[in-house]
């Protein structure tokens, strides 16, 4: 058992324990490459994220839906 | 590994993290939530975010803005998304412990089951609560 778990409630704890010994291994290492490679788009994605026009969408979202928020 | 919100799962899929967000995810290997992924998508095909993309892209066609809404809502096999068989027993146990909507409920059992802390692009007290009660680090990055 890792520390962390060892501080969790004991029902919590059990259901982590079983679900990280069903998990595949994630043949991920380190960061991903981007999927978006044109410095145009990557300009647009940088200017909607950074105009808070991406967190207008998703507090929309959030905004009709609770258990979104 | 290290669990991302939506807009830094934009960020990374875009390849357009700011000097904050590559001090807090560094080279860890990136995992989102069902719930993000969905909230993401979902803002990628918003009304108003239709709005941006034809004001932003005005001289390209309709094809091209469809071609970089679909990048961006597809998911790359590099990015982790715990299966939802191992996560549902451990949101409903996360439940049961603490106060949480589906997105908390989500994010927290995710980073419990991949050992990861969370790190979110917008402070969620629901979340920095649950985060608490279950000992999963949260990173505020800004």
């Amino acid at each position: 058992m890792t520390a962390k778990l060892a501080n969790l409630p004991a029902k919590l704890a059990e259901a982590v324990r079983t679900a990280r010994a069903d998990l595949p291994e994630f043949k991920v290492h380190g960061r991903p490459e981007p999927v978006i490679v044109d410095p145009a788009l990557r300009e647009w994605v940088r200017e909607f994220s950074s105009s808070g026009e991406l967190a207008a969408a998703i507090q929309d979202i959030a905004s009709n839906d609770a258990d979104l928020a | 590994m290290i669990v991302v919100d939506d807009q830094l799962l934009l960020d990374v899929l875009a390849g357009t993290t700011s000097q904050a967000a590559e001090r807090a995810l560094g080279d860890h290997a990136i995992a989102t939530t069902l719930s993000w992924y969905f909230r993401l998508a979902r803002a990628l095909n918003s009304d108003r975010t239709h709005g941006s993309l034809s004001r932003r892209f005005a001289a390209i066609g309709d094809e091209r803005r469809a071609d970089i809404q679909s990048s961006l809502s597809r998911l790359p096999e590099a990015i982790v998304l715990v299966d939802s068989r191992s996560l549902v027993p451990v949101m409903v146990a996360v439940c049961d412990t603490t106060r949480a909507n589906l997105l908390t409920a989500d994010a927290i059992a995710t980073a419990l089951i991949l050992d990861a802390g969370i790190a979110l692009s917008v402070a969620t007290p629901l979340l920095d609560e649950a985060a608490l009660t279950a000992h999963v680090s949260v990173t505020l990055v800004q």
